[in-house]
């Protein structure tokens, strides 16, 4: 590709500012909901941050979902048990 | 462990379905279908054992946030837990429909093979320190309770109906004071 200085700088620029506001998201995430909150709850202030920044703090709501973190301690639990159980050899 | 060798062929069917994370009923329907017939009962058993361990070492964890003061007991097989203990224990029932089906099993099959897996854990677990509530729930499920619980993997019944022993204490541990697990 022809190497263009605009559309880089261009590119860049909103990079940095898609990173910016979806870190404005991860930062609400962290202040405001606790993973024991009600769906309800985590989908307003996911709602008021994407409204802030545009729509690119959505991210870390839809990577999350409800549930998701107790899936995923059920998931570590059976790696590790599968690891502990086998780890003398196969 | 044990006396039992596991084939190497389901010790890779188990340790990629343990790989996949969340998506690890997918993987096991996979490995399922592509494993020798013959070491199918193999494969059920192994992971009858593995996921009887699941629930005792999630439950068994502690808590990530001190219980509120006025938090009300959450009924789990006739066992009584935390608030955070019942969306662990609601969120684990939840995938065994997905379990008994990866493996092409009935719900009640797959219900007898946990009771029998966790019979299995609590043979090599004793003297290992379990938390009392923990410890119930697993003599509970080893003596079959999930059994009674089995069509509530299948959903449509109805709590306020049903005299099925366990089966209540599943459905309401959904609750959590209004939240979903």
């Amino acid at each position: 590709m022809k190497f263009s200085p605009l559309r880089d700088i261009v590119g860049g620029l909103v990079g940095a500012f898609s990173g910016g506001v979806g870190l404005v998201g991860v930062a609400a995430k962290k202040l405001f909901v606790a993973a024991d909150d009600s769906f309800t709850k985590k989908f307003l202030i996911g709602l008021a941050a994407t409204v802030l920044t545009g729509g690119a703090a959505l991210l870390p709501y839809l990577l999350t979902g409800p549930g998701q973190e107790t899936r995923a301690e059920l998931a570590a639990a059976r790696s590790s048990i599968v690891d502990d159980r086998y780890s003398g050899g196969e | 462990m044990g006396t039992v060798t596991v084939d190497a062929r389901v010790i890779a069917a188990v340790r990629a379905w343990a790989a996949a994370g969340v998506e690890g009923t997918a993987m096991l329907a996979e490995q399922r279908r592509a494993l020798d017939p013959l070491l199918l009962p193999m494969l059920i058993s192994e992971a009858a054992e593995i996921t009887a361990e699941q629930l005792l070492v999630v439950l068994d964890r502690p808590p990530a946030q001190a219980p509120k003061k006025d938090e009300r007991p959450v009924p789990f097989l006739g066992v009584a837990l935390s608030q955070e203990q019942g969306r662990r224990a609601a969120s684990w029932l939840d995938e065994q429909r997905d379990m008994a089906r990866a493996l092409s099993l009935a719900p009640e099959a797959w219900s007898e093979k946990l009771a029998d897996g966790m019979r299995r854990v609590l043979e090599r677990l004793r003297g290992r320190p379990l938390s009392s509530t923990t410890s119930a729930l697993a003599c509970t499920v080893a003596d079959g309770a999930l059994k009674d619980a089995a069509r509530g993997f299948q959903g449509g019944v109805d709590p306020a109906t049903s005299a099925q022993a366990g089966l209540r204490g599943v459905l309401s541990a959904r609750v959590f004071d209004g939240k979903k697990p």
